[in-house]
């Protein structure tokens, strides 16, 4: 029975109070270490008002919890909560555009799932959210929230049956382990942790004696370049490493199968997420060949979804595979995304533009490398080999840039590190421009951009520089509603 | 490609253009000034002090003088009945298609400058982007803004 107010499980309690560490303690503790330091009072005060806080953050990690109901009423999911002030929060059945259950490491130990409520709203937070309940409540909610039972639990008349991935006649694909293995090995997730190393750096100077941070630096001063060297190698080996695992923890068991107009996709090693994308939603397809994947011929597929059901790790793009063999592609999109066909015949872009597209990418590295040659004359031999890199990789973008057009289709192809390519439908395109500069407009070239809806209204902006004007041209009147 | 959208903005926007560009400028040249002061007292080289005026006068004629007459003369316009057409830019000339089924609301708004000069701008929203003509006369504006919602009023088909 779902139309009676109902209270989530108990162990909403151990995660508000995880939540409250998270959101308060942590930057606390962090911005007053330095302070805390200067400060001599004796230890028992100290530990009188940790346990203090201690004691008020569960209290109201349990409050939190014991006044948070849901219910299913009169075709909406209701929810009323809050300590003092009390907040009701309605939701429309027929608004709700996705739920998704998740479960974390703890969720598990319980046997419970976190379900996420997404309506077509621009908000990037999920709409609503019930931090746990267990696994068949859960399903349960979704289910009579999706129409396919009524709030007894009782199979709807007339709908069909809920299919599992297991079912024959569900197109569904599972990824298998050596995939995920070669996946993991080359993922270009090292940013992510490079981010987070620059983020413990900013908090590190405070943390450690300030002798020490001098004594690093005399002692580093004085090491050769080589093992310099061999350090970076070390610290890119270890960040491998953790990408590695990351990769493992975000896509081991990945499964996507496909119902009526849903995608569904289950994915996780230790938090088991499941995110259902409805086809409406999908504004385009991007496929992303990075450059450790590509000379082997694999790619992952991502789709740009708008609105709610934004992966953050992903840029607000849900993987729908990890990892495929480019061949494979055109067959993955055929099953699971009948909407868009994928078979293209590239257009190119003008040997005139190879050399902006060099220059381009060259001109940094020669900014930053004159003043280095001018300092350091005996490694301009290390200056030289980044410029050829950088103009290499300047040529490469050159060659891997184009656009198709296949009926109501546009692809742009671009390369910043990965090549990517964006595969979107005239009537998902936002808006379409075509910008010239001088430089451009001497030799006939122009850059060609089109958006599409994303999360929190923002759109996301595809674009091919450089290409032939005429061709722009011919972009602009495809899209254009106007006789020529 | 066609020809450019053929209406124009507000003659006055270059006025405006000028007096918003005027306000950072001003507070530039006081604190030039201020510096100049200072390096006479503390015996800076002339030399520095004539670069720092050389690079402020560039500023202020490129921003304040020339680049305003060329934004205006680039700006351009046209509404049609199933799309919005717009060209733009300074050095780099971006020529942008709005149709009016991606449209989903349309704003007037209107700064302290731009009231001054009875103009205000038409911001125009997709799911995606924004897209502004600025400085347009007031009921011109409205004019416009009403005219795009009304043609925006067709039915989606998705998104």
């Amino acid at each position: 029975m779902m139309s009676e107010p109902r209270r989530m499980h108990p162990a909403t309690t151990i995660f508000n109070f995880i939540r409250l560490i998270k959101d308060f303690i942590i930057p606390l503790l962090i911005g007053s270490f330095a302070f805390v330091r200067n400060i001599s009072a004796s230890s028992w005060i100290w530990m009188l008002a940790a346990a203090l806080i201690v004691a008020g953050m569960i209290a109201f990690s349990f409050l939190s919890w014991y006044r948070f109901t849901y219910r299913v009423e009169e075709e909406e999911l209701r929810i009323e909560y809050g300590l003092l002030i009390r907040k009701k929060r309605y939701i429309s059945k027929n608004r709700i555009q996705s739920i998704d259950l998740t479960a974390g490491i703890i969720h598990r130990l319980f046997g419970l799932v976190r379900v996420e409520v997404q309506t077509a709203g621009s908000d990037n937070a999920a709409e609503a959210g019930l931090k746990a309940v267990t696994r068949n409540d859960g399903e349960q909610l979704r289910d009579i929230l999706k129409g396919l039972k009524d709030t007894t639990g009782e199979p709807q008349e007339g709908m069909n049956q809920v299919q599992s991935p297991e079912h024959p006649d569900v197109p569904a694909e599972k990824i298998k382990f050596p995939r995920l293995l070669f996946a993991a090995t080359t993922s270009g997730g090292i940013g992510v942790f490079l981010s987070l190393f620059a983020l413990v750096g900013s908090q590190f100077n405070q943390m450690v004696p300030e002798g020490f941070l001098k004594g690093i630096y005399n002692w580093a001063v004085h090491l050769s370049i080589m093992v310099i060297i061999v350090l970076v190698l070390i610290i890119c080996l270890v960040l491998w490493l953790m990408a590695i695992a990351g990769t493992f923890l975000r896509y081991s068991y990945f499964t996507i199968y496909k119902r009526e107009d849903e995608i569904f996709i289950t994915r996780g090693l230790l938090e088991k997420k499941q995110v259902t994308i409805p086809l409406k939603r999908i504004q385009g397809i991007r496929i992303q060949e990075n450059i450790f994947r590509q000379p082997f011929g694999y790619a992952a597929v991502y789709a740009e979804v708008a609105g709610g059901a934004a992966d953050k790790n992903d840029d607000f793009s849900i993987a729908l595979f990890p990892l495929l063999k480019t061949s494979e592609i055109p067959g993955f999109i055929g099953q699971f995304l009948p909407d868009f066909q994928y078979e293209q015949n590239w257009r190119g872009l003008p040997r005139r533009s190879a050399r902006r597209f060099i220059l381009r990418a060259a001109a940094p590295v020669l900014l930053v490398a004159i003043p280095l040659i001018y300092f350091f004359p005996m490694y301009s031999w290390t200056a030289l080999i980044v410029l050829a890199a950088a103009s290499a990789l300047g040529f490469l973008r050159y060659k891997d840039a184009g656009f198709a057009v296949q009926r109501n289709q546009l692809y742009f192809r671009n390369r910043g590190l990965s090549r990517e390519t964006i595969v979107t439908k005239k009537n998902r395109i936002q808006s379409m421009s075509s910008s010239e500069h001088w430089f451009q407009w001497r030799k006939s070239l122009k850059t060609s951009y089109f958006s599409i809806a994303s999360h929190s209204g923002l759109g996301k902006r595809f674009r091919v520089k450089d290409m032939e004007a005429a061709e722009a041209d011919e972009l602009h009147g495809w899209y254009s509603f106007q006789e020529k | 490609m066609r020809q450019p959208p053929k209406n124009f903005i507000a003659k006055d926007a270059v006025k405006v253009w000028k007096i918003s560009a005027l306000i950072p400028i001003t507070v530039f040249w006081l604190v030039l000034i201020g510096l100049t002061f200072m390096a006479g007292r503390f015996s800076v080289p002339l030399w520095t002090v004539l670069i720092g005026w050389a690079v402020m006068a560039t500023a202020t004629y490129l921003s304040v003088f020339l680049i305003p007459a060329i934004k205006w003369r680039r700006w351009r316009y046209e509404v049609f009945e199933q799309e919005i057409d717009v060209q733009h830019g300074i050095f780099i000339v971006q020529r942008t298609l709005v149709p009016m089924i991606r449209v989903q609301h349309v704003d007037t708004k209107q700064g302290p400058i731009l009231k001054h000069f009875k103009l205000a701008t038409v911001t125009v929203s997709t799911a995606a982007t924004t897209h502004e003509i600025p400085a347009l006369l007031e009921e011109e504006a409205s004019e416009l803004r009403d005219r795009i919602s009304r043609l925006a009023r067709v039915d989606e088909d998705d998104v």
